[in-house]
């Protein structure tokens, strides 16, 4: 077995919302090894940001996590249950996952209110609450007071507030957010991970992010450094008391042996509901 | 927001492109209102005359153009001495120019004096033709062509050479004939040098029922085919299966079909174009909704739908002209009566629905192309 570095084992009286186990990608066209045999446990609440060079396997990852892609081997675990049983993923990230991206891209023809509301096409809330709900978010992320205005008479920071909101959409499980502030000044970038750091402690949402800044990256409570697409370190960031104790997977190298994996608890969500909606 | 709302916004965003999309099915759908509607028209007012008085069977030379083959006028007598015939129309139709209506060909029917056809049309103004009429050169010219070409009550026209005064204005139940003019049959046989021939004769029967209508189609084909030496020459028809039957209509539908399939590749491959474009700028875009959650269905149906929103926009417009180049039609003296019975719900209707399918056979590849995008692959793209 492989070493992955530094692998949280923590809080295992928790049951993990997020795991990946042993998972791998690795890219037909060329042969890359993008993922190498990568572990981890994300918990309910927390707020993690993996960082990494460029080509660290990061986005990569994050994808795999996002069930936007498959691994080529291990599996996903969404709150206990084996992603790669699932047969419709699409509704699975619907309900379940909110994204954030690098470019927005926001619809331009639709106002910020309408922008929110296009993921709950594929949510479950009635058409004549959507707006509501809409209007409901964008106050949330601080933009009550712009939510008819369209994309391009915001400024880049505000759009990415609204791209916030309409990841919040269908009340996910969790935030995973690709450079969020990858096309943002730093003052639009500090202000987005005040936000991050708002919904994180005000309304307990798990999200994991990757950056490539060092200065906001450490704004997480739990750190992921990725190298060739392994991880090499997880950590808790400086200043913040550890309530999940990091366990170097050393021993696992050493001796050959990995640690032996607890039983997953029971899950407290309900199993995957995969409705069909038209 | 509804779907339909996004559907519709996102059609909108680049209006140029749209408008020029709009515009080129818009042409395919005018083509196809104006040309599939005329041809329709006209086997309607065909139709219609016939219908509209009770005729049983149309009997014509087997020969498929009616307007040169020509029978003996016998045989319309011969035809009348069956039983259970309670009339018949001898006509002999022909094409003429009339000089002073310029070059255009105008349909000249000559009627029998005193046949029954002649009550069947209104005198708008002057007097009716009848046997008192025999061997004078007068005609009766049909309501529309008269108000086209301002032809009033005891005006001179030349046919074939020849002064004709016209003896009054009349108006027909039937559109195809308030285009023509009428003479009597025997001035027509000289005019158009055919004496004691006529191109066909209309037949009333007492008994309208199916069985009785083919057992006298069947007579007249045989026994008074053979009476007139014309053995397997003539053709006893139902009006709709004689109006169906002309080579003229069959050649003037299949020629508005050519010219509309090609203006609907033509509009086809221009929505094709536009839904590649707009699928292939919007790839990113297509990648971050499916990595929302958008089931590929919804990407397909979103492209699908944009389609058909441009579709009816298309529709609108080019029935709006269709009509409209069809009420000019109407101002070509032959085709007043097949204009007239054009326009009507039926080819409205069949606009829109080409248009539709237009849409979405031109938006089917591009959004079966859309749908299959992986997310992942989709965000990638540069």
């Amino acid at each position: 077995m492989s070493n992955n570095g530094h692998h949280f084992r923590g809080r295992e009286s928790e049951s993990p919302i997020l795991s990946a186990e042993h998972v791998s990608k690795i890219y037909t066209d060329g042969q890359v090894h993008a993922l190498v045999d990568v572990s981890l446990d994300i918990y309910h609440g927390e707020y993690v940001s993996i960082m990494g060079h460029s080509g660290s396997g990061k986005s990569t990852l994050l994808n795999m996590l996002g069930m936007l892609d498959r691994p080529t081997s291990g599996e996903i675990y969404l709150d206990g249950q084996p992603v790669s049983q699932v047969r419709n993923l699409d509704t699975l990230r619907a309900q379940k996952i909110g994204f954030v991206f690098q470019s927005f891209y926001l619809l331009p023809v639709l106002s910020a209110v309408e922008n929110v509301q296009v993921p709950m096409f594929e949510g479950t809330l009635p058409l004549a609450e959507r707006p509501r709900k809409a209007a409901e978010l964008l106050h949330l992320v601080n933009l009550g007071h712009r939510i008819n205005h369209q994309p391009q008479k915001l400024s880049v920071g505000e759009r990415q507030r609204v791209a916030i909101a309409r990841a919040l959409a269908n009340d996910p499980l969790l935030l995973l957010a690709d450079e969020p502030t990858g096309n943002l000044d730093s003052k639009s970038a500090d202000s987005v991970f005040d936000l991050f750091a708002q919904l994180h402690r005000e309304r307990g949402m798990t999200i994991v992010l990757i950056t490539h800044s060092e200065d906001l990256g450490v704004r997480a409570d739990r750190i992921i450094r990725m190298e060739d697409g392994r991880l090499i370190s997880d950590s808790r960031s400086p200043g913040r008391t550890a309530t999940a104790l990091p366990v170097a997977n050393v021993v696992e190298a050493e001796t050959g042996r990995g640690l032996s994996r607890p039983p997953r608890p029971k899950s407290i969500l309900p199993p995957f509901a995969v409705p069909d909606r038209g | 927001m509804r779907f339909s709302t996004f559907v519709f916004r996102n059609v909108f965003r680049r209006p140029i492109r749209t408008t020029l999309t709009i515009t080129g099915m818009a042409v395919a759908v005018t083509s196809v209102v104006t040309l599939v509607g005329l041809s329709d028209g006209v086997t309607r007012t065909m139709l219609q005359q016939y219908n509209q008085r009770g005729v049983a069977l149309m009997v014509t030379r087997k020969e498929v153009l009616v307007a040169t083959a020509t029978m003996p006028e016998k045989v319309a007598h011969d035809i009348a001495a069956l039983d259970g015939v309670v009339g018949t129309c001898p006509g002999l139709l022909s094409l003429n120019p009339i000089d002073e209506f310029g070059s255009d060909p105008m349909v000249v029917q000559g009627w029998q004096a005193g046949n029954y056809m002649f009550n069947e049309i209104k005198l708008v103004s002057g007097e009716i033709l009848s046997e008192k009429n025999q061997g004078q050169r007068v005609v009766i010219v049909g309501k529309e062509l008269a108000r086209l070409k301002s032809v009033k009550v005891d005006d001179e026209i030349t046919i074939s050479d020849e002064k004709y005064k016209v003896a009054g204005i009349y108006e027909s139940v039937a559109d195809i004939e308030n285009g023509m003019v009428i003479m009597l049959l025997d001035q027509a046989q000289k005019a158009f040098g055919k004496k004691g021939e006529i191109t066909g004769c209309t037949v009333r029967l007492k008994d309208n029922s199916l069985e009785n209508v083919q057992a006298t189609a069947a007579i007249i084909e045989t026994q008074i085919a053979e009476q007139n030496h014309l053995k397997s020459k003539l053709k006893a028809r139902p009006p709709d299966q004689f109006v169906q039957s002309n080579s003229q209509i069959k050649m003037f539908k299949g020629f508005a079909w050519a010219v509309s399939l090609i203006t609907l590749i033509v509009g086809g491959i221009g929505v094709l174009n536009t839904m590649f474009m707009s699928v292939f700028e919007r790839t990113r875009e297509i990648g971050i909704l499916r990595a929302i959650g958008w089931r590929p269905s919804r990407v397909m149906r979103m492209i699908l739908l944009e389609s058909v929103a441009l579709s009816i926009g298309a529709g609108i417009i080019g029935t709006l002209i269709g009509l409209g180049v069809i009420t000019l039609a109407g101002f070509v003296p032959m085709l007043s009566g097949a204009a007239h019975a054009a326009i009507n719900g039926q080819i409205v209707l069949k606009g829109f629905a080409i248009a539709i399918v237009v849409g979405v056979f031109g938006a089917a590849y591009p959004a079966y192309r859309g749908s299959r995008l992986l997310p992942t692959e989709a965000l990638r793209h540069e």
